[in-house]
């Protein structure tokens, strides 16, 4: 950490003279450090606006909310609204699909940006790698409705693979609207998409590891994969560590657009997402109680996924997403 | 990240909301509820039609009528000028690229001489509409005047109307539209959506009672040597013949509901011959049409992009002749031909005839004949809300007056001019500056005006007369029924369903168990509320 320096300064020296009519501590300490408080304190002020005032908002998951009397107005009806959710069997099927694509994704998607890197780092040529960086983070840049599209145009049922088959007398293939192909179609999709994306942490992560040791290894004779497993990766390791827990805590979140708009080609019972489902039950009807409630519900599964790999983290002495 | 942006919006509403309203306001909570005839006759404005134009072919037993020639004398409806200076506000929806604003549009300038005071209009997409209104509505910034599509009402609309919105039916009330000799032109049909807790609070735009058709290539149909169908088994068989997706051209895009008329819908509610309220879901009308549908997925007849859920390209398919039949709003007819025929001069588009799946007599369960109600602000004082309905009046003016004309085609010569049979037709400058803003604000009684297109005129005021006489008007016609928030999700779940097992995603025998299911899932509850709200209102 860059600023981990600035808190942990040394304590003045045990010799020197306290100064007279000494001012209090905090003062001192504002003193000091009133140049960084007030770079930081446009990002918390943002921070309270936009994320703290809000959360206040959530109380209307205890209402019978409607938006013209306004929370005030609002009767309060207890955990009405997350006894309907619990026991909406929708709820359930969409719970049970979102987890089944982050795990699918944890295994098929998590690791592909950090194979990226290792490619993208071994290539010399800095114009090359200047080259297909650019490549691959550009499709990060399009929105979700304009990558749908790609994908219909090209493999969809009208598409131009499938129109090449059917001219040519093949019979087409159906991969956009078939349930079973579901999740390899929006992990290909997100690959396409973010692999590039994701892969610039990694990038980071290699380029401060000191090429000395590489020589040091290779000197002791070890070969491209040795010196891959024993210096490369163990520098990645605490990185991939906290982007696993950051991504456990979004275990309920595995994107919206991207759902919202395959939903109808393969249907509810495959493509309703956590995220889908609030919308079309909670928004579309303005029933925002309910989607406040659902909302409450995903932040503490979130909340208690993080914590328990972070816990997990540490007993496998690693540093996680904080520290005790 | 998504979740955030959106609980961003959802929440600052929610506490702006608080804010603006505070506490101690009383709007209904929702219980849903019905309003009986009676109590809607008794706020309802008085019919009182005049004609200005004789139409070439008059509406059949109430249908709508056509006019083939344009009237070449205008007549000045609307005397006096019906602001008293001023600016009003006013938020509209466009369909249709938003034109140059005030100060860069001659239209505008043109028509707000005329209204005496100047109309700014907020032009919003068509489709963030209803979020939009939602949200204004929530913090109470609406405009002056406000029109609301009725297919995209916001959800617990009838809590805030009253909140929100002036009560009309003090200045409207029977004989009371006669102040608004165009207002009272309007049928009464037409009013019913206007009318909130036993009180009126807008003015509508008419639209018609049939919301779609099926639409055919008829073009193409000729080329192909093919009829339109008069039962299920011929549309089937007509299917087979003229799909051929190895060129690129299927049969069919999105049909399910006309089929679901086809097979005898009486409407989404209705009583059985035993009196018990019914669902259609329930009805072995949709238990048949979702066989049949099924079968034109199973076929391949159906276009692949619908089979993908996509929706967005349907009119373009047809128009390149992709896709030779599809269900859409009968507005679309007129649209097709205005972006087509320019460039494709062959065009042809007609609705299909009316048929029975077993070629016997056929019914078309109509839908309330409201397409926009225009709403005004609570705090506007009556003299203000006096003229603003005058500017409402104003917008209503039928063809064969002065004002129809300048809404619709600008001054003539400048932003349109007439052809040698006398229709008009807007030029250049008129369709970049022109659409639907004061037009919407109210209209006249459905009339098919496009002179320009004779054949069109003459194909839609038959296909209107033989669906009038068909019409099947459901029992809660002319009631507004408001349903229980708790059941808002039932429909778009049912839809899910049925969308599985037509495109064969779920087994066909699981059609069966769509009304059973339904009924679980609350719709006993909601046959319930209907049956009392349509006992209460004595059908």
């Amino acid at each position: 950490m860059p600023g981990a320096d600035l808190l942990a300064r040394p304590a003045p020296a045990a010799g020197r003279p306290a100064p007279p009519n000494r001012s209090p501590r905090w003062v001192r300490r504002l003193r000091r450090d009133w140049v960084l408080l007030v770079m930081v304190a446009p990002a918390i002020l943002l921070l309270a606006v936009f994320h703290y005032v809000p959360l206040l908002g959530n109380v209307v998951a205890f209402q019978d909310y409607s938006p013209y009397v306004g929370i005030a107005g609002s009767p309060w009806i207890g955990f009405t609204n997350f006894e309907r959710i619990l026991t909406d069997p929708g709820f359930w099927d969409a719970t049970v699909n979102t987890l089944t694509i982050t795990a699918f994704q944890l295994v098929f998607y998590f690791p592909v940006p950090i194979g990226l890197a290792l490619l993208v780092h071994s290539l010399l040529s800095p114009r090359l790698r200047m080259l297909v960086q650019g490549v691959v983070y550009l499709p990060h840049f399009f929105s979700w409705v304009l990558v749908i599209t790609l994908f219909q145009q090209m493999i969809g049922g009208a598409g131009v693979l499938n129109q090449f088959l059917r001219s040519h007398g093949f019979s087409p293939v159906d991969v956009m609207t078939d349930p079973d192909l579901f999740l390899v179609l929006v992990t290909a999709q997100s690959v396409w998409k973010d692999a590039g994306w994701g892969a610039i942490v990694f990038l980071a992560a290699l380029s401060t590891v000191d090429t000395s040791l590489y020589e040091a290894a290779a000197v002791d004779g070890a070969g491209r994969w040795r010196r891959l497993w024993h210096v490369t990766l163990p520098a990645l390791i605490p990185v991939v560590v906290l982007l696993l827990i950051l991504r456990l805590g979004e275990a309920l979140t595995v994107g919206f657009e991207q759902f919202l708009l395959q939903r109808d080609a393969v249907g509810a019972a495959t493509a309703e997402v956590l995220d889908t489902y609030v919308y079309f039950t909670g928004v579309v009807n303005s029933d925002f109680a309910y989607a406040a409630a659902a909302g409450l519900v995903k932040g503490l599964v979130g909340l208690a996924l993080v914590l328990a790999a972070n816990k997990v983290a540490h007993l496998a002495g690693e540093q996680g997403v904080y520290s005790r | 990240m998504i979740l955030n942006r959106r609980g961003f919006f959802s929440l600052t509403a929610a506490v702006g909301g608080t804010v603006v309203v505070g506490c101690g306001s009383s709007a209904q909570q929702h219980t849903g509820s019905a309003l009986d005839a009676d109590a809607l006759s008794r706020v309802l404005p008085a019919h009182v039609p005049v004609e200005f134009a004789k139409p070439d072919l008059p509406g059949v037993g109430g249908s709508a009528p056509g006019y083939l020639s344009f009237p070449r004398e205008l007549v000045a409806a609307v005397k006096d000028k019906p602001l008293k200076g001023g600016e009003v506000t006013a938020m509209t929806p466009a369909f249709w690229p938003v034109p140059p604003g005030l100060g860069e549009n001659s239209y505008y300038d043109v028509v707000n001489e005329r209204l005496g005071g100047v109309v700014k209009f907020d032009l919003v997409q068509g489709s963030d509409y209803a979020a939009k209104l939602a949200a204004l509505m929530a913090a109470k910034q609406v405009p002056e005047l406000t029109v609301m599509p009725t297919f995209t009402i916001p959800p617990r609309f009838s809590e805030g109307v009253g909140e929100v919105f002036r009560d009309l039916t003090d200045f409207l009330a029977g004989d009371k539209v006669k102040d608004y000799p165009l207002l009272a032109n309007i049928p009464t049909d037409a009013w019913n959506a206007c009318v909130y807790g036993g009180r009126l609070y807008g003015v509508p735009f008419p639209d018609k009672l049939f919301p779609e058709a099926l639409f055919y290539r008829s073009d193409l149909f000729e080329q192909l040597g093919v009829e339109p169908p008069k039962s299920a088994d011929e549309f089937a068989a007509l299917c087979k013949e003229i799909n051929d997706p190895a060129n690129n051209r299927w049969a069919v895009g999105d049909v399910f509901r006309s089929v679901v008329r086809m097979f005898g819908s009486p409407g989404d509610w209705s009583r059985d011959p035993s009196g018990k309220v019914v669902n259609v879901i329930e009805t072995e009308a949709y238990t048949e049409a979702v066989k049949f549908t099924r079968g034109l997925y199973e076929a391949g007849y159906v276009h692949p992009d619908l089979v993908a859920g996509t929706t967005t390209r349907l009119k373009e398919l047809f128009a390149g002749g992709q896709m030779l039949i599809y269900q859409d709003g009968l507005g679309a007819w007129r649209e097709a031909l205005a972006q087509q025929r320019p460039t494709n001069p062959g065009f042809g588009m007609e609705a299909m005839p009316l048929f029975a799946h077993d070629g016997g007599k056929p019914g078309y369960p109509v839908s309330p004949p409201t397409a926009m109600v225009t709403l005004i602000r609570k705090d506007v004082p009556d003299d203000r809300v006096r003229e603003l309905l005058g500017v409402a009046n104003f917008a209503a003016a039928p063809i064969g007056t002065e004002e129809h004309f300048l809404l619709r085609y600008g001054t003539e010569g400048k932003h349109s001019a007439r052809d040698a049979s006398g229709s008009p037709d807007l030029n250049e400058l008129g369709r970049k500056e022109i659409t639907l803003t004061y037009g919407f604000l109210s209209g006249p009684p459905d009339a098919i005006v496009e002179t320009q297109y004779p054949d069109y005129v003459e194909s839609l005021h038959g296909w209107l007369s033989d669906a009038y006489e068909h019409q099947i008007k459901p029992p809660t016609f002319g009631l507004r029924i408001e349903e229980p928030a708790e059941h808002s999700k039932l429909p778009k779940q049912f839809e899910d369903r049925t969308n599985d097992i037509l495109r064969g995603r779920t087994p066909v025998d699981q059609v069966g168990k769509l009304a059973e299911d339904w009924r679980k899932a609350g719709g006993d509850e909601l046959r319930e509320f209907y049956d009392k709200a349509l006992s209460d209102a004595g059908r």
